[in-house]
């Protein structure tokens, strides 16, 4: 499948995007609104939990995270024999497709035909639900967002809210038209619709697929938090439960958790803990009743053991609360993830989808950001965000991605600042063409590579004189 | 005490006079200002933009022009944040660059900063008075040095200046270097919600300490015929305490 | 199927992936203990008034919770099983799930065995499931419920009411102490499944709007006995 909004042409340019979303005012102050809130919510959560020691908690969630990846080997070793003692079948998939084609090796073995899957971003990266559908098997996505974004065969625009982009009509439209419910705008009788549409799913099924959100190493245990109930539904049911994880979501010990519980809820939706903290370990024992008879674990890789060298290991302690989304301006005003064009938007997704699909084909990723640090400051495991944009830039610069034309231009830059007589040169040149250029101190159009300013706002014109020309003719006429 | 003005390129050409007004501030507490001829530019456009190489050599300079044990002011968040936390990863650990720029990052202060934690300047000791209404926009790069509510105490603390709280304050106004040149829509978006914010306090004057945040304000407000002048903390402080002859907001 | 042999299909074997990992790390050999710092973590101290603390935040995240002395446990269990037809019961043997047999049977309410039917299907037909707790959270209003012989998955998650029953000795302060080091268990001897529920189940999926009840249940009771 491709030609979605996440899987774009490439080279991928999100100014053109933006500049739609731009036009579609509408979309961009629905995105604006609903990003600001969670935003706000937040900030007064944190502080409401941990005031003063917001920041020191955020750098230990970090620096646990740090310390599990640094030691990652290890960890991934341990988890899998605690899970292997617990009866998981752990299973080791170096890309997408190598995932996909093990979940589908487990349900041609079992024969499966109906898999409900909760919400997973692994297997939006592995593109899982067409690839169970292209082998015969009836997949259903069962968090509220995703499974209206599948009648619409739309694509996630958030990482924690994925229909941030719709609003209830386009709900009530894709019920009427999907599964023929009668047309209603009213939220509660849209989650009704839902609910019993989906009940029938959970009894029918007999595959259950998941991501989740946390291994823990010491005990095998996979977690998965949501706010639903939809993951326990969907893995609890059939009887073969398949979740599919990133490697980066190891932590060493149970006694590990809280920290993590904790921030995730708050960053992501501002609860003090998700609604369901689901801890599995292992299928149902002997004495059980219910619970799936086989669990699977599928750690995938897929491009993270190269995010994995030192200068970028930060960006693996992600733990996808989204709040990165919600404070960035860039997200908000290009109308929410899909112009990003890739399963991860925002600030962490315009920093790992250069380095995972090419800084070639997203060369306007790591410049899609005023650097403004919002998103450091929100990130609660402390990613430093704008730093590693930069260092994409770097990146780009270093391997040419960067073209000729601004290369020239920013190195004529820096070397018209590398002697006072320069300096001084250039400021007088760019003054007398700026004044030049300008009407009653402003300019309302200026030529390349200023253009873009002028787009968008008006140039004021230097001042007549200089600071440092002030200076100089107070010094010689001498202090008073 | 002696101080050491580092005025950053954007600073030097299109706002000279907040330049101005932190010279006049700092002799009036008793400061002995110092301006060397040989500064330019800090690298920051190039840090930003990816230009590592040219970067390292701009701050090399710096570490020349700046040399000693001076305090440096420099009106600009966003050239002390580089100084302080990005300059540093240019140079291996423990070479004598890689000390030096640590300790020019040590003694450098954005100017607000400066009067905060350093003067300690006390507004209630001194005759000062502006008359008008006011909004604040905190840039971006207060957040770099670790500043949040400064400025907007300091407004307090001057008699006649009505403040209006500015709804996002601490929300990027579109700036970001080449940025706002290479991704002018989205930039654009960010500045039009910037100013329609402005516009909703009411306010005459919006202050805003970093040069490149306020031309885009300014110029923002130009384009939308929003009818709000753009000024630094320093002229504000200047004009309250007759240093500098108030510019009437046209 | 084992993990640590040759690859069975399209997967890796442990130790190429491993090996691919490894190839990116400086350090090897066991990493000594992660950072930790349980005080800075914890928000609920052991000397509060955990009763109290779990009832205002359970409250908070939107469960009904009620406070009864073992003697107005029956009282309180009638009261609110008046219009119920089905439920299930998923509780350690003992004098409480006796009483709740007892109430239900009395009020002439269908018991669903669910132990007897495949999977967590039975719950699908029940009005109420009724369940204890393996443990119960005050910092956050938590209930815990853990799967096992006489506890089922379904219980806290199928029919659309989950009533809990929450002795008082089962509240710790806080998620520091739920998930405390404890001597080591071996994996296979931990319950296949605990799951922490805070509330009822809810969405905020359709334009932010705080919806409850989308796939579990939509009113969480919980009696506390003290």
């Amino acid at each position: 499948m491709s030609g979605g909004p996440l899987d774009p042409p490439l080279p991928h340019r999100i100014a053109s995007r933006a500049g739609a979303a731009g036009r579609d005012v509408q979309l961009q102050q629905f995105v604006n609104r609903a990003t600001d809130i969670r935003d706000h919510a937040r900030v007064e959560a944190l502080d409401a939990a941990f005031g003063s020691r917001t920041e020191a908690v955020r750098t230990l969630a970090g620096q646990i995270k740090q310390h599990t990846l640094d030691h990652l080997d290890h960890y991934v070793g341990q988890f899998a024999d605690a899970a292997t003692a617990a009866g998981v079948h752990v299973h080791f998939a170096a890309d997408g497709p190598a995932a996909n084609e093990i979940c589908l090796a487990i349900a041609r073995r079992r024969g499966c035909r109906r898999c409900v899957k909760s919400k997973s971003m692994v297997t939006e990266e592995t593109k899982l639900v067409p690839a169970l559908q292209a082998a015969g098997i009836e997949a259903v996505e069962t968090d509220l967002g995703e499974f209206i974004i599948q009648l619409d065969d739309d694509a996630p625009s958030h990482i924690v809210a994925p229909m941030i982009h719709k609003d209830r009509r386009a709900v009530g439209r894709a019920f009427e038209r999907e599964i023929g419910a009668p047309y209603t705008e009213d939220p509660a009788e849209l989650t009704a619709i839902a609910r019993a549409h989906m009940r029938v799913q959970y009894q029918r099924a007999d595959l259950g697929v998941s991501g989740a959100n946390f291994l823990v190493a010491e005990t095998g245990t996979v977690v998965i938090c949501t706010n639903e109930g939809n993951a326990d539904l969907s893995v609890s049911g059939p009887p073969v439960h398949i979740a599919f994880v990133g490697i980066e979501k190891l932590v060493p010990r149970l006694q590990d958790l809280p920290v993590f519980l904790k921030l995730l809820a708050r960053s992501a939706t501002a609860q003090p803990i998700t609604i369901y903290t689901t801890m599995l370990t292992g299928p149902r024992r002997a004495a059980d009743h219910d619970g799936p008879e086989e669990m699977h674990v599928i750690l995938v890789d897929n491009g993270r053991t190269r995010l994995l060298a030192p200068d970028t290991r930060e960006l693996l302690r992600c733990i996808r609360c989204g709040a990165c989304l919600n404070t960035c301006p860039v997200y908000r005003k290009v109308g929410g993830g899909h112009a990003y064009g890739a399963v991860y938007s925002g600030p962490i997704g315009a920093t790992i989808t250069p380095l995972l699909a090419g800084l070639e084909n997203y060369p306007d990723l790591p410049h899609a950001s005023s650097l403004c640090g919002a998103c450091f400051d929100a990130c609660p495991v402390r990613i430093d965000l704008p730093g590693q944009l930069v260092r994409r830039r770097r990146e780009m610069v270093e391997t040419r991605v960067t073209g000729l034309l601004e290369r020239s231009l920013m190195r004529a830059w820096a070397w018209s600042l590398r002697g006072p007589r320069r300096y001084r040169m250039a400021t007088r040149l760019q003054r007398v063409g700026l004044r030049a250029l300008g009407r009653a101190g402003w300019i309302r159009r200026a030529p390349p590579p200023l253009a873009g300013w002028t787009r968008e706002r008006d140039l004021p014109v230097p001042a007549r004189r200089s600071f440092h020309d002030w200076w100089k003719k107070r010094e010689r006429g001498g202090r008073p | 005490m002696r101080i050491t003005l580092f005025i950053p390129c954007l600073t030097d050409a299109f706002t000279p006079r907040a330049a101005v007004a932190i010279v006049k501030i700092l002799e009036y507490l008793g400061h002995d200002v110092d301006v060397p001829a040989t500064q330019t530019c800090c690298g920051q456009p190039m840090f930003n933009a990816g230009f590592h190489v040219e970067a390292k050599r701009l701050v090399t300079r710096m570490l020349d022009v700046f040399d000693g044990d001076a305090t440096v002011v420099t009106p600009s968040g966003s050239c002390a944040a580089l100084i302080r936390h990005h300059a540093p990863t240019l140079y291996a650990a423990g070479t004598p660059e890689r000390q030096r720029v640590e300790n020019l990052g040590g003694r450098l202060y954005e100017f607000v900063e400066f009067l905060v934690r350093v003067e300690r300047m006390d507004l209630a000791a001194h005759d000062v008075r502006w008359d008008g209404d006011v909004t604040e926009h905190f840039p971006c790069h207060g957040r770099g040095i670790g500043l949040g509510d400064e400025t907007m105490s300091l407004l307090r603390g001057i008699a006649g200046v009505r403040l209006h709280p500015l709804e996002h304050r601490d929300q990027c106004c579109g700036f970001g270097g080449t940025f706002a040149v290479k991704q002018p829509a989205i930039s654009g978006g960010m500045l039009r919600e910037k100013v329609s914010c402005i516009a909703a306090t009411g306010a005459d004057v919006v202050v805003c300490n970093d040069a490149g945040c306020a031309m885009n304000i300014a110029g923002g407000c130009h384009r939308a015929g929003t009818p709000v002048e753009v000024r630094s903390f320093a002229e504000i402080l200047a004009e309250g305490l007759e240093l500098l002859t108030r510019e009437e907001p046209s | 199927m084992s993990n640590d042999t040759a690859p069975s299909g399209p997967g890796l074997s442990r130790d190429v992936f491993v090996a691919r990992i490894r190839a990116q790390l400086d350090a090897s050999g066991p990493p000594g203990p992660p950072p930790s710092d349980s005080k800075l973590v914890r928000r609920v101290e052991d000397g509060a008034d955990l009763v109290a603390e779990f009832a205002s935040r359970a409250t908070e995240a939107g469960m009904a919770v009620e406070t009864v002395s073992p003697a107005t446990l029956r009282a309180q269990l009638a009261s609110r099983l008046d219009d119920v037809k089905r439920v299930t019961v998923s509780m350690s043997p003992g004098p409480r799930r006796d009483a709740v047999i007892d109430v239900v049977t009395t009020l002439g309410i269908e018991i669903i065995d669910w132990r007897r039917a495949s999977g967590v299907l039975a719950h699908y037909d029940a009005d109420v499931g009724i369940t204890d707790v393996a443990a119960a959270v005050a910092e956050t209003g938590t209930l815990v419920l853990s799967s096992g012989e006489h506890h089922s998955r379904g219980a806290f998650m199928v029919p659309p009411r989950h009533l809990a029953i929450v002795p008082r000795a089962a509240i710790v302060a806080d998620l520091v102490d739920l998930l405390a080091a404890e001597p080591g268990r071996p994996p296979h001897e931990r319950p296949a499944a605990t799951v922490l529920v805070s509330g009822p189940s809810k969405t905020a999926d359709i334009e932010g709007i705080l919806i409850t009840g989308v796939h579990g249940p939509g009113r969480v009771e919980v009696l506390v006995v003290v």
